[in-house]
Formats: structure tokens, sequence, C-alpha cells
């Protein structure tokens, strides 16, 4: 068996591979320089320390009894014949046979269309953390493009370590995009009573400079100086060595309800390469965080071991969590724009809320900041589709 | 099976408390606690997948 792609997705699904009795080879093959580590770190404590990344190495079995290639880099899927190529270290790609294959390539961060200029960074990888990381040393004006998820982050690390720190947000509230325009005015107060200038409403239209980047400008038309622009505006799956093997187009890999690739043989797909159908639902949808790689690897292996007939993928209960200053955000379930949100406790003063998601009057998802106490029955509510309205809500409604 | 928290490791991210309730929770001060040390056979699983979703290796099971 061949897993590609050696972040959590693909040592995961190696993990559960193993865990639900396969015993032939495994390999494991991913393109960075070194064994998996925690990502979720970059834009927290990695960013703000000096941390090395052996520090914020994934915790993983010795035993993992798998052959892992690390700097080696898989170009091209044959489908009919099921064999991947794989560039190891920079040698010419060899072909290696699979009976079966998982696809845990992960994503990278889409850019902004502009030349390259120094002090642009993104966020995926511990290089980019570490170059961002030695240029914030040189105490810059910060300037965070999107302000979404990672770009929240960055923006609540670089503002702990006392920089002057802006965010240029499209929409009109921090984090909309994954949590809708309400919960992420709490996001937006947040950031801005920390000190960090939020620019909502606010697209960028023109990095200025010459080989440095000098200021961002906004369509606003308002110019903002930076020594250090951050780009967070979101992700590609990681898909270009998938080209000509025939799979049908997507935005990522294409997976059935039980994960299983469309247009595959004996492949299936993990974490935030994939584009997932449920059974549900007519769009595919990539789910990008941490708990769904572990769960989809763990449901990836099940069908690559037990074929067609393997059950679906449970996408109803997912979790991600982010922290932003002294704050802890936790989301369950698929929150979505256009979701009735009710607030059953929203404290600005102790930066404490708690919103439930309904769609057609089920319960879809909840947003807990500062309110770890909701996770139980958050998680219960929005895996049981609980009816609106939840009554007795407060206290009686909890644990 | 015994199921420990490193509180010290623990970031609160909560990713046990969603695939394990009856077991774990967040305590006030941010860091999970395990209300069964020794867990009950029926959630034997759900706890260990509470320790492959663990972000920061938190969690370790002892068996016994
Ligand atoms: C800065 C940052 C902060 C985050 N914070 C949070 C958070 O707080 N909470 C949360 O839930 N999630 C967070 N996430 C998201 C989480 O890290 C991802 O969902 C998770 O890493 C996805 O795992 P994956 O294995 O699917 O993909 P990835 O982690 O992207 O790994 C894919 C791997 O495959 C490799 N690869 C790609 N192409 C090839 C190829 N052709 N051949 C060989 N190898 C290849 C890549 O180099 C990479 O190592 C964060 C992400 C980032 C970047
Ligand atoms: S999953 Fe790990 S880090 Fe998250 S709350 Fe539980 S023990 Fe803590």
């Amino acid at each position: 068996m061949l897993v590609v792609g050696a972040s959590i997705a693909g040592v995961r699904a190696v993990q559960a591979l193993r865990r639900q009795g396969y015993e032939g080879t495994l390999r494991l093959v991913g393109d960075e320089d070194v064994p998996a580590y925690r990502r979720p770190e970059l834009s927290k404590r990695f960013l703000a320390g000096d941390l090395s990344v052996d520090q914020i190495a994934l915790a993983t079995p010795a035993d993992l009894d798998c052959d892992v290639l690390l700097n080696a880099r898989a170009t091209r899927l044959e489908v009919a014949d099921q064999r991947v190529w794989i560039g190891d270290a920079g040698a010419d790609p060899r072909p290696y046979r699979f009976d079966g294959l998982v696809i845990a390539t992960g994503a990278h961060a889409r850019r902004l269309r502009v030349p390259p200029m120094a002090g642009v960074h993104v966020l995926r990888t511990h290089q980019d953390a570490e170059l961002l990381r030695a240029e914030l040393a040189t105490s810059p004006r910060v300037v965070v493009v999107g302000g979404g998820l990672i770009g929240c982050e960055v923006a609540a690390t670089c503002r702990s370590l006392g920089l002057a720190v802006t965010i240029v947000e499209p929409t009109g509230a921090l984090m909309s995009g994954a949590i809708g325009r309400e919960v992420g005015a709490r996001i937006t107060e947040l950031q801005s009573g920390h000190g960090v200038d939020v620019c909502v409403n606010c697209g960028v239209t023109e990095l200025r400079g010459g080989n440095r980047v000098e200021s961002v400008v906004t369509s606003g038309g308002r110019e903002i100086a930076a020594d250090v622009v951050v780009v967070g505006i979101g992700s590609e799956p990681n898909t270009s060595w998938l080209a000509g093997s025939g799979l049908p187009p997507a935005t990522g890999v294409l997976c059935a309800p039980n994960l299983a690739v469309v247009g595959a043989r004996r492949a299936v797909g993990a974490g935030d390469v994939v584009a997932w159908k449920s059974s549900g639902s007519a769009r595919p949808v990539r789910m990008e965080h941490w708990e769904n790689a572990v769960r989809q690897a763990e449901t990836a292996a099940h069908t690559l071991l037990l074929g067609e007939s393997a059950p679906g993928f449970d996408g109803t209960g997912g979790l991600f969590w982010s922290h932003q200053f002294d704050a802890t955000l936790h989301v369950l379930g698929d929150p979505r724009a256009a979701d009735e949100v009710r607030f059953l406790e929203d404290d600005p003063g102790r930066q404490r809320a708690v919103a439930c998601y309904a769609r057609d009057g089920r319960v879809m998802a909840f947003a807990l900041l500062n309110s770890a106490d909701w996770l139980g029955s958050a998680g219960r509510l929005v895996r049981q589709r609980a009816a609106m309205p939840l009554h007795g809500t407060g206290e009686p409604l909890r644990r | 099976m015994k199921v420990v928290v490193d509180r010290s490791a623990c970031q609160g991210t909560g990713l046990c408390v969603a695939v394990a309730a009856e077991v774990f929770e967040i305590e006030d001060d941010g860091a999970a606690i395990a209300h069964h040390e020794l867990v009950p056979a029926e959630w034997a699983q759900s706890v260990r997948e509470a320790v492959s979703a663990c972000p920061v290796g938190a969690l370790r099971i002892v068996e016994d």
C-alpha cells in the first residue's frame, strides 16, 4: 500500500491501516524535508517563539512499521496500471505499483497575483513560518491580507509580540467565511480590542514597493505602510501531480461518501486535498481542519481494506479550534452564511459567546468563544440535528 | 485501559471532548481532564480516537 503526503492525514492513515489489521508492506511518501509536524502551531507558538521543527513534531508511535520516504514527490498517477511515479530526493521519478493508494497531499497557500516582492509571505509550511518569524524579529509593521483563521491567528501572534498590525478583510467581519457575520463580528471585536487595526469591507488593490514591499493599497483608497505582508487568502488543493491521470475535474480529489476516489480503483483520499461528496449534498466540500484529516484518514483506511461496500464518512460532527490572544474559539459542525444564528450566551465583557446555527429549524453548528464548557452539549445537539428552538437554554442545557 | 492527560501539554483544542464527551471535559483553566481514569469498555474506542485526534499528543493510554 502507498500513502502519498506525509502530514497528519497520511500518518494517521498509515496508523489506521495497521490498527485495522493490514500486515503487508506500507510506504509513506512526502515531499517535505522533515517528518510530519503539527501545522496548526505555525501560526501560534511556533511563530511567536523559538521552537524548532522537532519540537512541533507529530507524536507518532515508534513502531509504525512503514517505509518512509521524505523529500520525495509523487509526480504522476496512472489509474489503470495502479502506479504512482515518485521522484526521490531530486532523482528522476520511478514508478511504484500499488494495491491500495491513499491520496493525502493536502493543500498549499493561495498567493496574490502580484510579482514577487521581498517582505510578502504566505504561511503553510515550516519554512514559510521560519522565514516570517525571522522578519518579525526586526519589529516590522505587519499587514495581514485576509481575515480568515490563519490571518487572524497570525495577526494575534504578531500583535502579542508588540508589533503594529493591520488586517485587511474584504467582507464585513473577520472569519466570516468560516463562521458567518454575527460571530465573525465577535472576532473583529476581539482583534480590535487588542489593538489590531481591523479594516473590514476592504479589498486589496495593489502592493506598492520596489524589490521590497512598502505599502498595501485598499479598495477604499487607503494606503497602509507595511514592512511585512502576510497573505492569508485561503488554500488550493495539491492536485497538480494528478494532472493527466483522468480523474474527474474538481477543486480537490473528488471522493465518494466513503472516501473512495471517484474514477480510480483501489484509491482513497483523506484530509485537506479531498473534495468530499456526501450522500446527501449536491456539491462536494473540502474541509480543511485537523480533526477532519484525522477522521477522514480512519475512514479512508477502512474503505481501502473493506472495498466499495465500506460505510460513508460521517461529516456531521466536525470541529476546529483557533487560538487568538488569550481567547479560544471552537466551531462544531458546518456553519453556513445563510444559517439563522442565535446567541445562547453573549458576554462581550468576558469575551464569551455561545452561538447556535440553525438551518430548516435544525441545529447544524455551534461556535463557542471562550466557552469550552459547552463542547459536550453543543456536540450532542449538532450530531442529533436537534430541533429549534432549544428549550431551556443556558445552564440546564449544558453537559 | 487507563487514559492520562498531560495537562501541561494540553492546548485546550477540545478534540478529545468532541470525540469522547463522556470521558473528557475542559476545565476553567482551559486544559482537559479525564473523568474516568479507568475507561469503561464501552468508551474505549472513542478514547482511542481521542488519543489519535489530539493535536499535541497530550493523551496517553496505559493498557493494563
Ligand atoms: C498556519 C496554519 C494554522 C492552522 N491552524 C489550525 C487550527 O487552529 N485548527 C485546525 O483545526 N486546523 C488548523 N490548520 C489546518 C490543518 O493544519 C490542516 O487541516 C491539516 O494540516 C491538513 O492535513 P493534511 O495531511 O490533509 O494536509 P497537509 O498538512 O497540507 O499535508 C500534505 C502533505 O503532503 C505533501 N505533498 C503535497 N504534494 C505532494 C506530492 N506530490 N508528493 C509528496 N508529498 C506531497 C505536502 O508537502 C504536505 O507535507 C492550520 C493550517 C495552517 C497552515
Ligand atoms: S485533544 Fe489534546 S490538546 Fe485538545 S483538549 Fe484534548 S488533550 Fe487537550
